[in-house]
Order: C-alpha cells, then structure tokens, then sequence
C-alpha cells in the first residue's frame, strides 16, 4: 500500500494524539474548511471552495441574516438606487452550493487545536480557517466619535441603517446648508469611496439643493483617481464642492456632536449634515491570536493568502494589507478565489497553482460620468506587484461617451459581481 | 504571431492529459474566474458590460491581443490585457471557447 503525504501526515498525527491522550484519533474527512465573514471575500471563498471539491466540508459564520454591500452604497446614499437592490442574502451558498452557514459571531481561536469559538457557545473544528472579516471603525481615533456619536453624524462605511439614516440627513437639510465630509488617512476600506461620496452628494445638492455646499475634509495631502476627482469636480460641481487637504487643516481631530461642531488643528465647521469617515483597522476576529502582529492590519503569505503568523489560518479581503492591491471589493473577490484553490491543493497535498489577482474599481463622479482604475499582478518573492503597464487610470481627456460607457459598466460590474458571489 | 497562437491553442487541445494541457487548463480556469468579477459568471454578463461565453477562441485570441496593444478601442481592458502575456491569453480563449461549446 502506497500512502499520500497527506494519509501519513495524518496518521503520523492521528499516532501522536493516541500516545498524548489529548483527544481521541480524528475521523478522516475530505477536509473541514470555516469561512468567517460573509462579505465579498467569504463568500466567494465558500462558493469556489465547494465549487471545486464538492466534498469539503464548508461552513460559513456571519452574524448577519442579509448583506448590505458598500459598493452602490454611496448611490443608495443620494437616492440613484434603493438599499434592497444592494441587499443580498445567504440561501443560495447554503442549496445551490452547499454551505452551512451559521449566523453567529465568532470570538475567539485556537490556533493549535484548530478552533473557533462562536458566541451561541459552539465551537467549530477546521483544518483550514478563512478569515474574511472585513473592518472595523476606530471609535475615538477621532475625538468624540464613538459609536454614540454616528448616530448624529454618521459613518455610513459600514452599509445598512447607517446609509438610510446619512440619506435622510441629507434629505432633510434645507437650501443652503453645509455638508461636511471627513475621510481618513491610508489605508482604509475602498481609497476612492469618499471622493465618490463627494461627488455623488455633489451631484444630488446641485439637482435638488443648489445654494448648498459641502466640504470635503481630507487626513491626507494626495488621494486615488485624484486628477480624474478633481477636474471632473471644477467642471459639473465649481463653487459646491470644495476639497480641504491634510496640509491645508483638512484632518478632523475633534467632533461635538451635542455642540453640532467638526474641529481641525486650526477650524471650526458647524454643518448641518456631518458625515464622518474615522479611521480603521482590521475586525477584531483578525487581531485575535496576534494575527496583526499589534499594528491593525494582517499580513498574509502571498500565494496562500495563509496567515504569516499562525499556519492553518488564511485572511483574505479589507482586513489585510496585500498592497499594491487596493482595499476593494474586488480584490477581495480575486483573493477568495486564489485562496480557495490553494486550500484546495494544500488539503490534497498538491502544488499550489500560480495565482491569477486582478482588480477593477469604478467609481461614479455623476450619474452617467464613470471612472476606473484597474490592475493584473503577479506574485514573485512572496511579494504581490503590479504587472508593468497593467496598472493605471481612465485617461484625463477621455470624451463624454467614455465617462457614460464606463458608467454603464459601473452598473454591470456590480450585477455580475453580485451574481459571481450570491448566486 | 496570432498563427502561432492558434497552432498551440490547437496542439494543447489535442493533447488532452498531457502536462501542458493540464496546466493550460489550471490558469484558463483561475483566469476566467478573475474576469467573472466584471463579466459575470462563466462569463455571462448582464448589462453594458460584454459576454465572454459566446466567443470562439480566435475572437478572444484576437481581442485580448488587440487590447493589448492599445488598436482598439476600449477602457478597463486596454489595462487588463497588458497584464496578460501570450500563455494567459491562449489559456483563457481556450477555457471560454469550451463554455461555447457546451
């Protein structure tokens, strides 16, 4: 009898687990895989992982009953779109595809034992965990933005209530009232979301509220698509919408929500709508077991997605830093789908296949004025990097057809991404 | 060059099993599912965006090379396809060309 690497490698644990008394001798299963998070990244990574070995064993742990995407959040924010046709559900992973999906926290790991610990008390073995999490906000990185605090001057970067309530904010505010925007310094979940936020407010004060102004306070000097933003800015929103950066008292320090203020180093805003984008860093379900190593962020082993910190745990998505790579949904998208086709050979002890990451993000400047940035890249040293040429920006003088036809790709990026993910 | 391309694109389906086919293959799969993110699933797109499942694999071959070297006209793609060399395109023509099939 010829055994695999895999069958001696268990045995040889199955062996030492006997002698240890620890815990009686596994049953050998095709492989247990836990998907924690249920946003672009874990989701995809439960779909591509049964879709490529129907008998795995996938168990997917979100908390929530429905995702709320951020992509279109923004035009959801101004009323292009409304929040059920940026809503999508859990049933199809769990009858088309196969997945158990618990709707549960998770709270804690066992690296060692290979073990997640869920809030309803249960705990779930896996011989390969995927930690697809997604951020949490800062609360108090901003002084007096907590929790409490978004409730009068929302973040809406996690979407749900959180964009109905800046949208009826928005709604509200009568003729002539000035809306403030604060974005965060690098890195962040989605660079070019508040320059879209910006321009889409823009876009719906100067429609149905045209004395208004909104100011877009910055923590950095330099952000994404920056002179794509910026012309298209001085061309439909001149006069209404005003970019403060870092250098210039851009960088909110200080909110007062009972006193309505916004304070940088050396201003006093009191807006009448605030929205406040704090600072972020990985959720906590990351930064357990030091898979951050303390800074915030994980890093991951490029071809693997497998944690630099703890083997047998891979991260994948805004948790992690995988720069040149963007925090985007489709990063996260492409990462899952590496990531599931290297747990898939590393559990059948097989060569792991050459990665393939790409990213495409648009963003809206108006209704039917798109823009892009896109990138292929390739893995070489363990490092991520752009393939030369492949990385770069719609052009500056692109015509109006342009604007409109990548506009109209917006859209359909986000029903076929949707559908690649929840269906 | 686009000669050379079909003939290896020929030769590589004829040689099914094979160690070349197998990993032309592997990367026509792990490609195509990066381009399901904005083409849509077995690349079929609802909306502006086109349908991938509909072409042979000479138009794609044709397509992804034009792209590339910017004579034709396009957005996004005019970037993608420069992060594709010549395997890339052969392996991700093949792997739709057999959806067509279906």
């Amino acid at each position: 009898m010829v055994l695999t690497r895999r069958q001696v490698l268990s045995l040889v644990g199955s062996l030492s687990l006997t002698v240890a008394g620890a815990r009686p001798t596994w049953t050998q299963t095709a492989g247990r895989v836990v998907v924690v998070g249920g946003g672009f990244g874990g989701v995809t990574c439960a779909k591509y992982l049964r879709r490529a070995d129907a008998t795995l064993d996938v168990t997917l742990v979100e908390s929530h009953r429905q995702f709320v995407t951020c992509p279109f959040s923004n035009a959801v924010l101004v009323g292009l779109r409304d929040l059920a046709s940026v809503t999508h559900g859990y049933e199809t992973l769990r009858q088309r595809h196969g997945v158990r999906v618990v709707h549960a926290t998770a709270t804690a790991l066992d690296p060692t034992a290979r073990r997640v610990t869920l809030d309803n008390g249960s705990t779930l073995a896996y011989d390969r965990l995927v930690l697809a999490p997604g951020i949490e906000l800062q609360w108090g990185a901003i002084e007096g933005y907590d929790a409490a605090a978004s409730e009068a001057f929302p973040h809406a970067w996690l979407a749900g209530p959180q964009t109905l309530l800046l949208r009826r904010q928005l709604e509200a505010m009568e003729d002539g009232g000035l809306v403030v925007i604060s974005a965060p310094d690098n890195p962040y979940r989605c660079p070019p979301g508040p320059y879209e936020r910006a321009s889409l407010i823009a876009h719906y004060l100067k429609t149905n509220k045209p004395r208004s102004k909104l100011l877009l306070l910055d923590a950095k000097d330099t952000f994404t698509k920056q002179e794509l933003f910026r012309t298209a800015w001085q061309r439909l929103y001149p006069g209404l919408l005003e970019w403060v950066p870092g250098s210039q008292s851009g960088r909110v320090v200080r909110v007062n929500t009972s006193a309505g203020t916004v304070h940088t180093a050396f201003d006093e805003h009191k807006p009448a709508v605030a929205n406040i984008i704090p600072p972020q860093r990985a959720a906590a379900i990351a930064r357990t077991a030091g898979l951050d190593d303390g800074k915030g962020w994980c890093r991951v082993q490029a071809r693997t997605f497998e944690s630099t910190v703890h083997a047998g745990i891979h991260l994948i998505g805004d948790a992690i830093i995988a720069s040149p790579m963007p925090k985007s949904a489709f990063s996260a998208n492409t990462q899952a789908k590496v990531c599931a086709a290297a747990i898939v050979a590393l559990l059948r002890g097989a060569q792991v296949p050459e990665p393939v990451l790409m990213n495409t993000c648009y963003s809206l400047v108006a209704p039917d004025y798109g823009i892009s940035i896109a990138g292929v890249y390739r893995v070489a040293d363990d490092k991520i990097t752009a393939v030369e040429g492949s990385e770069g920006v719609s052009p500056l003088d692109a015509p109006d057809e342009t604007r409109a036809l990548e506009a109209a790709y917006a859209q359909s990026w986000y029903t076929n991404i949707t559908a690649d993910v929840f269906s | 060059m686009k000669a050379v391309l079909l003939l290896s694109l020929t030769l590589a389906l004829c040689l099914p099993g094979t160690g070349v086919a197998d990993v032309l293959a592997a990367r026509g799969v792990g490609l195509a599912h990066a381009c399901a993110a904005c083409h849509g699933p077995d690349g079929q797109s609802q909306g502006a965006i086109p349908s991938l499942d509909a072409l042979s694999a000479a138009d794609t071959i044709v397509a992804l090379q034009a792209f590339r070297a910017a004579t034709r006209k396009g957005t996004v793609m005019l970037r993608i396809a420069k992060g594709l060399d010549d395997a890339d395109i052969t392996a991700v023509a093949t792997y739709f060309a057999t959806l067509r099939q279906r």
